[in-house]
């Protein structure tokens, strides 16, 4: 989580802050409400740490949107870079070249859309470019940087920034996937030893454990799961 | 799939060789997959020498998804500018390509093992809280509190099912969410079968 991340995206801090506590509240209520039967005071602690779980979770939403749009731009650079360099040698102009380029990742082609407007309406395009927090990935921004610049030489494919962005997620998802796979495993044991134990074998009993299972497995699946999605699409 | 990608990339980079030598692209397309067995690329030669628009032509092959889909997409699209240059730049972009496909193709075997490996873990997992469900009566006897402890009642034994199931599915969730019932049905039947075989035993000692 990053309240950096929140800015970007044009985030109210104080709604993300409320959001997220809310999440978590809601999170740990029902927890409570599950397990204070069956665990007494610990249901308490368990709840505290379900509901920090569901806080973290809702308040790191727009970092790791903002990661997926960095692989994804990182993805789509060579593609700029190529369509750049045959616009800028076949135009020869760079107000042309702007006006000509586009991209599938929703928020740099909203970024390629305002410069745009700015050619048209006679500004300096790269005022758009500059510094904004919508280019994610620095290969991205380094084509960007060039087209400003009618320099065509200095465009770079930016394999290399793609390359040890995949290496990073997958060394993340090499990390979580224990961690996932630990909890989904001993979690229902645990669960059933506490049943035997504590004589907690009716059906209501059961199932109340049940729903505190799938709260905890959803939670830990969003967790674990993120660069997995992201290196699927 | 990712062979046939392989396959169809290949076809791409003899495109843009025939395009960078100043043939046209549509002349390029037409003359590489003109004698395709598929169908779809077949299509493709033939509706441009029918005299379709190139970008029209193409639209069966790019229905699909896939890097060489937005390869096509590139080349149809730089061609109306530069088709000679767009070839030439998109050598680069070949390259990186295959080699994401290559790493697709290793992460889909990586990704079957995971799965198989998965529905193990869940038959597994069915096996152990089934065994734990069974010997809930010779647990519950043990005095871990001062309190009197009752004796758990037999026929419990199967509301541990509640347990183990949504766990063996979010399992397949995590590896391949189309195949998520199949760990909970694999979780089930294992739960089942230990219960049936190895509760009597422990009500039997």
């Amino acid at each position: 989580m990053r309240p950096a991340s929140w800015g970007v995206l044009g985030l109210s801090p104080v709604r993300m802050v409320a959001l997220a506590v809310s999440a978590g509240a809601v999170t740990a209520a029902c927890i409570l409400a599950f397990t204070i039967g069956i665990l007494g005071g610990v249901s308490v602690l368990l709840a505290v740490a379900v509901g920090g779980a569901a806080t973290y979770l809702v308040a790191s939403l727009p970092k790791r949107s903002l990661d997926r749009s960095a692989l994804l731009q990182a993805r789509e650079a060579p593609e700029l870079a190529a369509s750049a360099a045959v616009y800028l040698q076949s135009t020869g102009s760079r107000s042309r070249t702007i006006l000509m380029l586009h991209s599938q990742e929703p928020r740099l082609d909203g970024l390629i859309e305002r410069a745009k407007k700015h050619t048209l309406l006679g500004l300096d395009p790269s005022a758009a470019f500059d510094g904004s927090e919508a280019v994610r990935a620095d290969s991205t921004a380094g084509i960007l940087s060039a087209v400003t610049r009618a320099q065509g030489e200095k465009l770079a494919d930016g394999g290399e920034e793609l390359d040890g962005m995949v290496r990073a997620s997958l060394a993340s998802e090499e990390t979580k996937f224990p961690v996932f796979l630990t909890v989904s495993f001993f979690l229902p044991i645990m669960l059933m030893l506490l049943v035997a134990v504590g004589h907690h074998d009716s059906t209501d009993a059961v199932l109340s454990l049940a729903a505190v299972e799938v709260l905890i497995l959803d939670l830990v699946l969003s967790f674990a799961s993120a660069e997995r999605k992201r290196l699927s699409e | 799939m990712s062979s046939a990608e392989m396959r169809r990339m290949n076809k791409l980079r003899q495109v843009m060789r025939l395009s960078a030598r100043g043939k046209g692209m549509a002349a390029s397309v037409v003359e590489t997959f003109k004698d395709s067995e598929i169908d779809e690329e077949r299509k493709t030669a033939r509706r441009i020498l029918l005299g379709r628009p190139l970008e029209d032509s193409v639209g069966a092959m790019t229905s699909g998804g896939g890097q060489s889909r937005d390869l096509l997409l590139y080349l149809v699209d730089q061609a109306k500018m530069n088709a000679p240059e767009a070839s030439r730049q998109a050598d680069r972009l070949t390259a990186m390509f295959e080699r994401w496909v290559r790493a697709k193709q290793e992460r889909l075997v990586d990704q079957r093992i995971m799965q198989t490996r998965s529905v193990m873990v869940s038959a597994i997992l069915g096996g152990v809280t089934a065994m734990l469900a069974a010997l809930a009566p010779v647990l519950s006897t043990f005095q871990l509190t001062l309190t009197q402890q009752a004796a758990a009642p037999a026929g419990s034994q199967y509301l541990g099912l509640f347990l183990a199931v949504p766990s063996a599915f979010f399992l397949g969730m995590f590896f391949s969410p189309r195949r998520a019932l199949l760990n909970s049905a694999i979780s089930a039947a294992a739960y089942m079968l230990v219960v049936y075989f190895f509760a009597p035993l422990v009500l039997a000692i």
